[in-house]
């Protein structure tokens, strides 16, 4: 993506064809104080995001909504603020550790997340239903209700 | 709404359809065409630096036995799939296949 061109590049290949529906770009999600060449510098993202809000008036098949394209450029702030990480459980290939905080493991840097899920959960938890109805404390008010009622449930023996 | 929404959304009541009639088809398959990733996610060990792309002559029967076997989605993950240099190929074969 640090090549200039290269998502318009992908998009002319991709776009034409039949079989193709839809065409959704992640980004590079780093860990906190990591620096490697895969990590978008602050210029490279703002440039990022930038093409992408011009390619996807170009590109129908280009899903990505501006509120999520947004998004990216004002990610949630750590993972109790992602809906994403929040209403998701992700667990290892022995299923049974859990990983955590969020899907990438470890001290991921929220500030440059560039994980899809992430920032399109966030965009409709940033929408308001009617111009006035913001989404946010609803996602908020389902998950209390959902963890008391789960306090309620009798315990599941294990299977082990 | 477009054409190929509507075809989308037909083809997808079709597959919700036939999941309800027969039950012994695969729902999912994952294709992994190759393993090598040209990034380092440090939450990832599902790749390596040096494997090769899987021939196209060698997953096209594969994907012709999955179209055999009635399967309803086909996912090619990796490594990254984006480095096979044959992907669009390979998707066409998907699509096409039956």
């Amino acid at each position: 993506m640090n090549r200039a061109g290269y998502l318009d590049e992908f998009l002319r290949f991709w776009s034409p064809r039949p079989e193709i529906d839809k065409i959704w770009f992640s980004l590079y999600t780093p860990q906190l104080g990591e620096v490697s060449e895969e990590r978008l510098r602050p210029v490279d993202r703002e440039r990022v995001i930038a093409d992408l809000l011009a390619l996807r008036l170009r590109y129908t098949k280009l899903k990505m909504p501006q509120g999520l394209l947004e998004v990216y450029a004002e990610p949630p702030k750590s993972p109790d603020e992602c809906v994403f990480a929040r209403t998701t459980l992700s667990i290892s290939a022995d299923l049974t550790t859990k990983i955590t905080p969020c899907q990438f493991g470890g001290v991921p840097d929220c500030g440059n997340c560039g994980c899809l899920a992430s920032a399109g959960l966030a965009a409709v938890a940033r929408h308001q239903i009617l111009g006035f109805i913001p989404v946010s404390p609803i996602f908020s008010g389902s998950l209390k209700v959902g963890a008391q009622m789960r306090r309620l449930r009798p315990i599941e023996p294990s299977a082990a | 709404m477009t054409i190929s929404t509507v075809s989308r959304k037909a083809r997808s009541l079709r597959e919700f359809a036939r999941g309800l009639v027969h039950t012994a088809h695969p729902l999912l398959v994952q294709i992994i065409p190759i393993r090598r990733c040209n990034i380092d996610c440090g939450y990832c060990n599902e790749y390596d630096k040096v494997s090769a792309p899987v021939p196209v002559a060698v997953l096209k029967p594969r994907i012709d036995k999955l179209a055999e076997l009635g399967t309803s989605v086909v996912a090619f993950s990796g490594g990254e799939p984006m480095l096979h240099p044959d992907l669009d190929e390979l998707i066409v074969t998907s699509a096409t296949a039956a």
